[in-house]
Protein backbone atom coordinates (compact mmCIF):
# COMPACT_ATOMS: atom_id res chain seq x y z
CA UNK A 1 0.00 0.00 0.00
CA UNK A 2 2.71 2.38 1.06
CA UNK A 3 4.67 1.55 -2.00
CA UNK A 4 1.74 2.27 -4.20
CA UNK A 5 1.03 5.61 -2.57
CA UNK A 6 4.73 6.42 -2.81
CA UNK A 7 4.59 5.62 -6.47
CA UNK A 8 1.47 7.74 -6.88
CA UNK A 9 3.11 10.67 -5.19
CA UNK A 10 6.13 10.18 -7.35
CA UNK A 11 3.96 10.09 -10.44
CA UNK A 12 2.13 13.17 -9.26
CA UNK A 13 5.34 15.13 -8.81
CA UNK A 14 6.47 13.83 -12.13
CA UNK A 15 3.37 15.12 -13.87
CA UNK A 16 3.74 18.45 -12.20
CA UNK A 17 7.35 18.50 -13.22
CA UNK A 18 6.46 17.36 -16.71
CA UNK A 19 4.66 20.62 -17.25
CA UNK A 20 7.36 23.21 -17.31
CA UNK A 21 6.26 26.81 -16.64
CA UNK A 22 7.32 27.78 -20.16
CA UNK A 23 4.41 25.78 -21.60
CA UNK A 24 1.72 27.70 -19.72
CA UNK A 25 1.17 30.55 -22.25
CA UNK A 26 0.91 27.91 -24.98
CA UNK A 27 -2.03 26.36 -23.21
CA UNK A 28 -3.63 29.81 -23.21
CA UNK A 29 -3.01 30.08 -26.91
CA UNK A 30 -4.57 26.68 -27.38
CA UNK A 31 -7.63 27.80 -25.55
CA UNK A 32 -7.75 30.92 -27.62
CA UNK A 33 -7.57 29.06 -30.91
CA UNK A 34 -10.08 26.58 -29.62
CA UNK A 35 -12.37 29.40 -28.68
CA UNK A 36 -11.84 31.04 -32.04
CA UNK A 37 -12.61 27.78 -33.77
CA UNK A 38 -15.67 27.32 -31.68
CA UNK A 39 -16.87 30.84 -32.44
CA UNK A 40 -16.24 30.26 -36.11
CA UNK A 41 -18.12 27.01 -36.00
CA UNK A 42 -21.04 28.68 -34.24
CA UNK A 43 -20.99 31.49 -36.79
CA UNK A 44 -21.00 28.96 -39.58
CA UNK A 45 -23.86 27.08 -38.00
CA UNK A 46 -25.74 30.30 -37.43
CA UNK A 47 -25.29 31.32 -41.07
CA UNK A 48 -26.43 27.88 -42.08
CA UNK A 49 -29.50 27.98 -39.89
CA UNK A 50 -30.29 31.48 -41.12
CA UNK A 51 -30.03 30.19 -44.64
CA UNK A 52 -32.30 27.26 -43.76
CA UNK A 53 -34.76 29.58 -42.11
CA UNK A 54 -34.77 31.86 -45.13
CA UNK A 55 -35.32 28.92 -47.41
CA UNK A 56 -38.03 27.58 -45.17
CA UNK A 57 -39.79 30.92 -45.08
CA UNK A 58 -39.45 31.21 -48.82
CA UNK A 59 -40.84 27.74 -49.30
CA UNK A 60 -43.63 28.49 -46.86
CA UNK A 61 -44.57 31.66 -48.72
CA UNK A 62 -44.31 29.78 -52.01
CA UNK A 63 -46.52 27.05 -50.65
CA UNK A 64 -49.01 29.54 -49.25
CA UNK A 65 -49.31 31.23 -52.64
CA UNK A 66 -49.59 27.89 -54.34
CA UNK A 67 -52.36 26.83 -51.96
CA UNK A 68 -54.28 30.05 -52.59
CA UNK A 69 -53.89 29.61 -56.32
CA UNK A 70 -55.01 26.00 -56.24
CA UNK A 71 -58.08 27.03 -54.23
CA UNK A 72 -58.88 29.71 -56.76
CA UNK A 73 -58.33 27.29 -59.61
CA UNK A 74 -60.64 24.79 -57.98
CA UNK A 75 -63.38 27.36 -57.63
CA UNK A 76 -62.80 28.44 -61.25
CA UNK A 77 -63.00 24.80 -62.24
CA UNK A 78 -66.30 24.43 -60.47
CA UNK A 79 -67.57 27.47 -62.30
CA UNK A 80 -65.98 27.00 -65.68
CA UNK A 81 -64.95 23.35 -65.65
CA UNK A 82 -67.30 22.42 -68.45
CA UNK A 83 -66.13 25.29 -70.61
CA UNK A 84 -64.39 23.03 -73.09
CA UNK A 85 -67.31 20.69 -73.39
CA UNK A 86 -69.73 23.58 -73.78
CA UNK A 87 -67.64 25.23 -76.48
CA UNK A 88 -67.84 21.97 -78.40
CA UNK A 89 -71.56 21.66 -77.80
CA UNK A 90 -72.19 25.10 -79.24
CA UNK A 91 -70.67 23.86 -82.49
CA UNK A 92 -73.24 21.06 -82.49
CA UNK A 93 -75.85 23.72 -81.82
CA UNK A 94 -74.59 25.63 -84.88
CA UNK A 95 -74.98 22.55 -87.02
CA UNK A 96 -78.40 21.84 -85.66
CA UNK A 97 -79.47 25.37 -86.53
CA UNK A 98 -78.09 24.91 -90.02
CA UNK A 99 -79.98 21.64 -90.42
CA UNK A 100 -83.14 23.28 -89.16
CA UNK A 101 -82.82 26.14 -91.61
CA UNK A 102 -82.29 23.66 -94.47
CA UNK A 103 -85.19 21.47 -93.40
CA UNK A 104 -87.53 24.44 -93.08
CA UNK A 105 -86.37 25.88 -96.37
CA UNK A 106 -86.94 22.75 -98.40
CA UNK A 107 -90.32 22.01 -96.81
CA UNK A 108 -89.90 18.41 -97.96
CA UNK A 109 -90.25 16.69 -94.69
CA UNK A 110 -91.99 18.82 -92.07
CA UNK A 111 -91.90 16.06 -89.46
CA UNK A 112 -88.10 15.94 -89.54
CA UNK A 113 -87.97 19.72 -89.33
CA UNK A 114 -90.21 19.61 -86.30
CA UNK A 115 -88.11 16.90 -84.69
CA UNK A 116 -84.90 18.83 -85.23
CA UNK A 117 -86.59 21.94 -83.83
CA UNK A 118 -87.47 20.04 -80.66
CA UNK A 119 -83.91 18.73 -80.22
CA UNK A 120 -82.60 22.21 -80.84
CA UNK A 121 -84.95 23.67 -78.26
CA UNK A 122 -83.86 21.14 -75.67
CA UNK A 123 -80.20 21.82 -76.38
CA UNK A 124 -80.87 25.53 -76.01
CA UNK A 125 -82.45 25.02 -72.63
CA UNK A 126 -79.50 22.87 -71.47
CA UNK A 127 -77.04 25.52 -72.60
CA UNK A 128 -78.94 28.30 -70.89
CA UNK A 129 -79.18 26.24 -67.69
CA UNK A 130 -75.38 25.93 -67.76
CA UNK A 131 -75.04 29.69 -68.02
CA UNK A 132 -74.39 29.95 -71.75
CA UNK A 133 -75.86 33.09 -73.26
CA UNK A 134 -75.97 34.50 -76.76
CA UNK A 135 -73.89 37.57 -77.51
CA UNK A 136 -76.04 40.30 -78.99
CA UNK A 137 -74.40 41.64 -82.11
CA UNK A 138 -76.64 42.83 -84.88
CA UNK A 139 -77.21 46.58 -84.74
CA UNK A 140 -75.01 47.07 -81.69
CA UNK A 141 -71.65 48.78 -81.60
CA UNK A 142 -68.61 46.66 -82.32
CA UNK A 143 -66.85 45.64 -79.10
CA UNK A 144 -63.58 43.72 -79.50
CA UNK A 145 -64.14 42.04 -76.12
CA UNK A 146 -67.19 40.27 -77.54
CA UNK A 147 -66.93 40.48 -81.31
CA UNK A 148 -64.39 39.40 -83.87
CA UNK A 149 -64.43 41.63 -86.94
CA UNK A 150 -64.08 39.62 -90.13
CA UNK A 151 -64.44 42.54 -92.49
CA UNK A 152 -65.76 46.03 -93.04
CA UNK A 153 -68.61 46.77 -95.37
CA UNK A 154 -69.60 50.14 -96.76
CA UNK A 155 -72.93 51.08 -95.24
CA UNK A 156 -75.21 53.95 -94.32
CA UNK A 157 -75.16 52.78 -90.73
CA UNK A 158 -73.05 54.58 -88.18
CA UNK A 159 -69.37 53.68 -88.41
CA UNK A 160 -68.57 50.73 -86.16
CA UNK A 161 -72.09 49.30 -86.10
CA UNK A 162 -72.43 45.58 -86.63
CA UNK A 163 -74.35 45.03 -89.86
CA UNK A 164 -74.10 41.27 -90.17
CA UNK A 165 -73.32 38.33 -87.95
CA UNK A 166 -71.35 35.54 -89.59
CA UNK A 167 -71.20 33.31 -86.55
CA UNK A 168 -73.13 33.58 -83.32
CA UNK A 169 -70.99 34.19 -80.24
CA UNK A 170 -71.65 33.00 -76.69
CA UNK A 171 -70.67 33.91 -73.15
CA UNK A 172 -70.43 31.53 -70.22
CA UNK A 173 -71.36 33.16 -66.91
CA UNK A 174 -70.24 36.51 -68.25
CA UNK A 175 -66.97 35.24 -69.77
CA UNK A 176 -66.61 35.01 -73.53
CA UNK A 177 -66.92 31.40 -74.59
CA UNK A 178 -66.67 32.21 -78.26
CA UNK A 179 -66.73 35.71 -79.77
CA UNK A 180 -69.25 36.56 -82.48
CA UNK A 181 -67.75 36.87 -85.94
CA UNK A 182 -69.23 39.97 -87.50
CA UNK A 183 -69.17 42.44 -90.37
CA UNK A 184 -68.77 46.05 -89.30
CA UNK A 185 -70.14 49.14 -91.00
CA UNK A 186 -67.77 51.48 -92.72
CA UNK A 187 -69.35 54.85 -93.39
CA UNK A 188 -67.31 56.84 -95.94
CA UNK A 189 -69.45 59.97 -95.52
CA UNK A 190 -68.96 60.01 -91.78
CA UNK A 191 -65.29 59.26 -92.27
CA UNK A 192 -64.80 62.23 -94.59
CA UNK A 193 -66.02 64.57 -91.92
CA UNK A 194 -63.51 63.19 -89.50
CA UNK A 195 -60.65 63.15 -91.98
CA UNK A 196 -58.31 65.23 -89.87
CA UNK A 197 -57.87 62.14 -87.76
CA UNK A 198 -56.98 59.93 -90.67
CA UNK A 199 -53.26 60.69 -90.55
CA UNK A 200 -52.87 57.26 -89.01
CA UNK A 201 -50.24 55.06 -90.46
CA UNK A 202 -50.19 51.33 -90.69
CA UNK A 203 -47.17 49.18 -90.16
CA UNK A 204 -48.84 45.85 -90.78
CA UNK A 205 -47.04 45.53 -94.12
CA UNK A 206 -43.63 45.99 -92.60
CA UNK A 207 -40.40 45.15 -94.38
CA UNK B 1 -40.22 36.74 -37.72
CA UNK B 2 -40.21 39.01 -40.73
CA UNK B 3 -41.53 37.67 -43.99
CA UNK B 4 -38.78 36.96 -46.46
CA UNK B 5 -38.45 38.54 -49.84
CA UNK B 6 -40.57 36.27 -51.98
CA UNK B 7 -40.74 38.39 -55.05
CA UNK B 8 -40.97 36.22 -58.10
CA UNK B 9 -39.15 36.82 -61.32
CA UNK B 10 -41.42 36.25 -64.25
CA UNK B 11 -40.11 34.85 -67.50
CA UNK B 12 -41.43 36.51 -70.63
CA UNK B 13 -41.51 35.21 -74.16
CA UNK B 14 -42.01 38.41 -76.13
CA UNK B 15 -42.85 36.93 -79.50
CA UNK B 16 -43.37 38.29 -82.98
CA UNK B 17 -46.87 36.85 -83.28
CA UNK B 18 -47.72 35.69 -79.77
CA UNK B 19 -46.44 36.43 -76.29
CA UNK B 20 -46.61 34.58 -73.00
CA UNK B 21 -45.16 34.62 -69.51
CA UNK B 22 -44.46 32.06 -66.82
CA UNK B 23 -43.35 31.84 -63.20
CA UNK B 24 -41.67 29.11 -61.21
CA UNK B 25 -44.01 27.66 -58.66
CA UNK B 26 -43.21 24.74 -56.41
CA UNK B 27 -40.21 24.06 -58.61
CA UNK B 28 -42.09 24.02 -61.87
CA UNK B 29 -42.83 26.59 -64.53
CA UNK B 30 -46.47 27.69 -64.64
CA UNK B 31 -47.74 29.67 -67.62
CA UNK B 32 -49.63 32.80 -66.63
CA UNK B 33 -53.01 32.78 -68.39
CA UNK B 34 -54.05 35.81 -70.37
CA UNK B 35 -56.88 37.78 -68.74
CA UNK B 36 -59.19 37.17 -71.71
CA UNK B 37 -59.01 33.48 -71.04
CA UNK B 38 -57.87 30.59 -73.12
CA UNK B 39 -57.81 31.15 -76.86
CA UNK B 40 -56.93 29.00 -79.84
CA UNK B 41 -53.30 29.78 -79.08
CA UNK B 42 -53.64 28.43 -75.51
CA UNK B 43 -52.56 30.70 -72.71
CA UNK B 44 -50.56 32.89 -75.08
CA UNK B 45 -52.03 36.04 -76.53
CA UNK B 46 -51.39 37.77 -79.85
CA UNK B 47 -48.66 40.42 -79.84
CA UNK B 48 -51.07 42.97 -81.26
CA UNK B 49 -51.53 46.54 -80.08
CA UNK B 50 -54.36 48.82 -81.17
CA UNK B 51 -55.37 52.41 -80.73
CA UNK B 52 -59.10 52.59 -81.29
CA UNK B 53 -60.84 55.50 -82.92
CA UNK B 54 -62.19 56.36 -79.49
CA UNK B 55 -58.65 56.77 -78.27
CA UNK B 56 -58.56 53.56 -76.28
CA UNK B 57 -55.46 51.38 -76.13
CA UNK B 58 -56.06 47.65 -76.38
CA UNK B 59 -53.58 44.79 -76.41
CA UNK B 60 -53.83 41.11 -77.21
CA UNK B 61 -56.85 39.11 -78.33
CA UNK B 62 -59.33 42.05 -78.47
CA UNK B 63 -56.78 44.09 -80.44
CA UNK B 64 -56.51 41.27 -82.96
CA UNK B 65 -60.31 40.96 -83.19
CA UNK B 66 -60.76 44.60 -84.10
CA UNK B 67 -57.88 44.67 -86.62
CA UNK B 68 -60.19 44.40 -89.64
CA UNK B 69 -62.20 47.43 -88.55
CA UNK B 70 -59.19 49.51 -87.64
CA UNK B 71 -56.19 48.53 -89.78
CA UNK B 72 -54.64 51.98 -89.47
CA UNK B 73 -54.64 51.90 -85.70
CA UNK B 74 -53.53 48.29 -85.31
CA UNK B 75 -49.90 47.37 -84.92
CA UNK B 76 -48.66 43.84 -85.47
CA UNK B 77 -45.25 42.17 -85.43
CA UNK B 78 -43.48 45.12 -83.85
CA UNK B 79 -40.72 42.77 -82.73
CA UNK B 80 -39.37 42.81 -86.26
CA UNK B 81 -38.58 46.50 -85.82
CA UNK B 82 -36.82 46.21 -82.46
CA UNK B 83 -33.45 47.94 -82.34
CA UNK B 84 -34.11 50.12 -85.37
CA UNK B 85 -34.94 53.81 -85.68
CA UNK B 86 -38.34 52.91 -87.07
CA UNK B 87 -41.22 54.90 -85.64
CA UNK B 88 -44.90 54.19 -85.87
CA UNK B 89 -47.13 57.16 -86.33
CA UNK B 90 -50.42 56.20 -84.78
CA UNK B 91 -53.24 58.12 -83.09
CA UNK B 92 -51.43 61.39 -83.71
CA UNK B 93 -48.19 60.36 -82.01
CA UNK B 94 -44.88 58.73 -82.87
CA UNK B 95 -44.06 55.53 -81.06
CA UNK B 96 -40.78 53.64 -80.98
CA UNK B 97 -40.80 49.83 -81.21
CA UNK B 98 -39.68 49.84 -77.56
CA UNK B 99 -42.69 51.86 -76.46
CA UNK B 100 -45.07 49.64 -78.39
CA UNK B 101 -43.49 46.45 -77.05
CA UNK B 102 -43.81 47.99 -73.60
CA UNK B 103 -47.61 47.98 -74.05
CA UNK B 104 -47.47 44.22 -74.58
CA UNK B 105 -45.22 43.83 -71.54
CA UNK B 106 -47.52 46.00 -69.46
CA UNK B 107 -50.40 43.69 -70.27
CA UNK B 108 -48.25 40.74 -69.21
CA UNK B 109 -47.49 42.53 -65.97
CA UNK B 110 -51.15 43.13 -65.26
CA UNK B 111 -52.02 39.52 -66.07
CA UNK B 112 -49.20 38.32 -63.84
CA UNK B 113 -50.29 40.53 -60.97
CA UNK B 114 -53.87 39.33 -61.29
CA UNK B 115 -52.70 35.73 -61.40
CA UNK B 116 -50.27 36.01 -58.50
CA UNK B 117 -52.31 38.48 -56.48
CA UNK B 118 -49.32 40.73 -55.77
CA UNK B 119 -47.04 43.15 -57.57
CA UNK B 120 -44.41 41.81 -59.92
CA UNK B 121 -41.37 43.88 -60.69
CA UNK B 122 -38.63 41.57 -61.87
CA UNK B 123 -38.57 39.90 -65.25
CA UNK B 124 -36.40 37.87 -67.56
CA UNK B 125 -37.17 38.46 -71.22
CA UNK B 126 -36.10 36.14 -74.00
CA UNK B 127 -34.80 37.24 -77.39
CA UNK B 128 -33.84 35.30 -80.51
CA UNK B 129 -30.23 34.12 -80.49
CA UNK B 130 -29.54 36.20 -83.59
CA UNK B 131 -30.57 39.47 -81.90
CA UNK B 132 -27.68 41.97 -81.85
CA UNK B 133 -26.78 44.30 -78.99
CA UNK B 134 -29.11 47.04 -80.22
CA UNK B 135 -32.05 44.69 -80.39
CA UNK B 136 -31.26 43.28 -76.95
CA UNK B 137 -30.96 46.75 -75.48
CA UNK B 138 -34.25 47.77 -77.12
CA UNK B 139 -35.92 44.74 -75.54
CA UNK B 140 -34.49 45.65 -72.16
CA UNK B 141 -35.67 49.24 -72.61
CA UNK B 142 -39.15 48.01 -73.46
CA UNK B 143 -39.16 46.04 -70.21
CA UNK B 144 -38.13 49.09 -68.24
CA UNK B 145 -40.74 51.29 -69.91
CA UNK B 146 -43.30 48.72 -68.85
CA UNK B 147 -42.10 49.12 -65.28
CA UNK B 148 -40.10 45.94 -65.02
CA UNK B 149 -36.71 45.55 -63.52
CA UNK B 150 -35.16 43.41 -66.25
CA UNK B 151 -33.05 40.87 -64.38
CA UNK B 152 -31.69 39.39 -67.58
CA UNK B 153 -32.14 39.10 -71.30
CA UNK B 154 -31.62 35.49 -72.33
CA UNK B 155 -31.56 33.69 -75.64
CA UNK B 156 -34.74 31.87 -76.57
CA UNK B 157 -32.91 28.58 -77.31
CA UNK B 158 -31.16 28.82 -73.93
CA UNK B 159 -34.54 29.28 -72.26
CA UNK B 160 -35.78 26.19 -74.10
CA UNK B 161 -32.82 24.18 -72.78
CA UNK B 162 -33.46 25.42 -69.25
CA UNK B 163 -37.12 24.47 -69.55
CA UNK B 164 -36.10 20.92 -70.39
CA UNK B 165 -33.69 20.89 -67.46
CA UNK B 166 -30.64 20.36 -69.66
CA UNK B 167 -28.64 22.63 -67.35
CA UNK B 168 -29.00 20.01 -64.61
CA UNK B 169 -27.09 17.46 -66.68
CA UNK B 170 -23.59 16.78 -65.48
CA UNK B 171 -22.05 16.24 -68.87
CA UNK B 172 -21.02 18.36 -71.78
CA UNK B 173 -23.23 18.17 -74.82
CA UNK B 174 -24.20 19.74 -78.07
CA UNK B 175 -27.81 20.73 -78.51
CA UNK B 176 -29.84 21.74 -81.51
CA UNK B 177 -32.89 23.85 -80.76
CA UNK B 178 -35.47 24.14 -83.49
CA UNK B 179 -37.91 26.89 -82.73
CA UNK B 180 -40.96 27.17 -84.88
CA UNK B 181 -42.74 30.35 -83.94
CA UNK B 182 -45.76 32.18 -85.22
CA UNK B 183 -43.89 34.60 -87.43
CA UNK B 184 -40.34 33.28 -87.56
CA UNK B 185 -38.36 30.14 -87.19
CA UNK B 186 -34.84 29.58 -85.93
CA UNK B 187 -32.38 26.77 -85.63
CA UNK B 188 -29.65 27.15 -83.05
CA UNK B 189 -26.71 24.91 -82.27
CA UNK B 190 -25.46 25.22 -78.73
CA UNK B 191 -22.82 23.72 -76.56
CA UNK B 192 -23.37 23.10 -72.87
CA UNK B 193 -20.67 22.57 -70.32
CA UNK B 194 -19.81 23.76 -66.85
CA UNK B 195 -23.19 25.38 -66.40
CA UNK B 196 -22.84 27.60 -69.45
CA UNK B 197 -24.73 27.49 -72.72
CA UNK B 198 -22.71 28.75 -75.65
CA UNK B 199 -24.36 29.51 -78.97
CA UNK B 200 -22.23 27.94 -81.70
CA UNK B 201 -24.36 28.95 -84.66
CA UNK B 202 -27.81 30.27 -85.26
CA UNK B 203 -29.82 30.78 -88.36
CA UNK B 204 -33.39 30.88 -89.48
CA UNK B 205 -35.97 32.70 -91.46
CA UNK B 206 -37.39 35.81 -89.88
CA UNK B 207 -40.25 35.88 -92.38
CA UNK B 208 -41.60 32.36 -92.12
CA UNK B 209 -43.58 30.87 -89.27
CA UNK B 210 -46.71 29.04 -88.26
CA UNK B 211 -48.91 31.92 -89.38
CA UNK B 212 -47.71 31.35 -92.94
CA UNK B 213 -48.83 27.75 -92.74
CA UNK B 214 -52.21 28.90 -91.41
CA UNK B 215 -52.50 31.36 -94.29
CA UNK B 216 -51.47 28.70 -96.81
CA UNK B 217 -54.22 26.40 -95.51
CA UNK B 218 -56.77 29.22 -95.72
CA UNK B 219 -55.65 30.01 -99.30
CA UNK B 220 -55.91 26.38 -100.23
CA UNK B 221 -59.40 26.05 -98.77
CA UNK B 222 -60.50 29.24 -100.53
CA UNK B 223 -59.26 28.13 -103.93
CA UNK B 224 -60.39 24.54 -103.53
CA UNK B 225 -63.93 25.11 -102.23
Amino acid sequence: MVVVSEKKRHLATETVEAQPPSKKPLEGENAETMLKEAVEAVEKERAKSEDYLRRLQYLQADFENYRKRVEKEMSDNRQFGNQRLLSEIIVVNDELELALREARGSNENPTIAEGVAMVHKRLQSILSKEGVEKIQSLGSKFNPDLHDAALRVVSDEEEGTIVEEIRQGYTLKGKVLRPSIVKVAENPVERESKSEKSALEEIGDNE
Amino acid sequence: MSKPETEKIIGIDLGTTNSAAAIMEAGRPVVIPSAEGQTAAGKMFPSVIAFTKEGQLIVGEPAKRQAATNPDGTIIEIKRKMGTDYKVHVAGKDYTPQQLSAFILQKIRQDAETFLGRPTKKAVITVPAHFNDNQRQATKDAGEIAGFEVARIINEPTAACLAYGLDKADKEMKIMVFSFGGGTHDVTLMEFGGGVFQVLATSGDTQTGGTDIDNAIVEYLLTEF
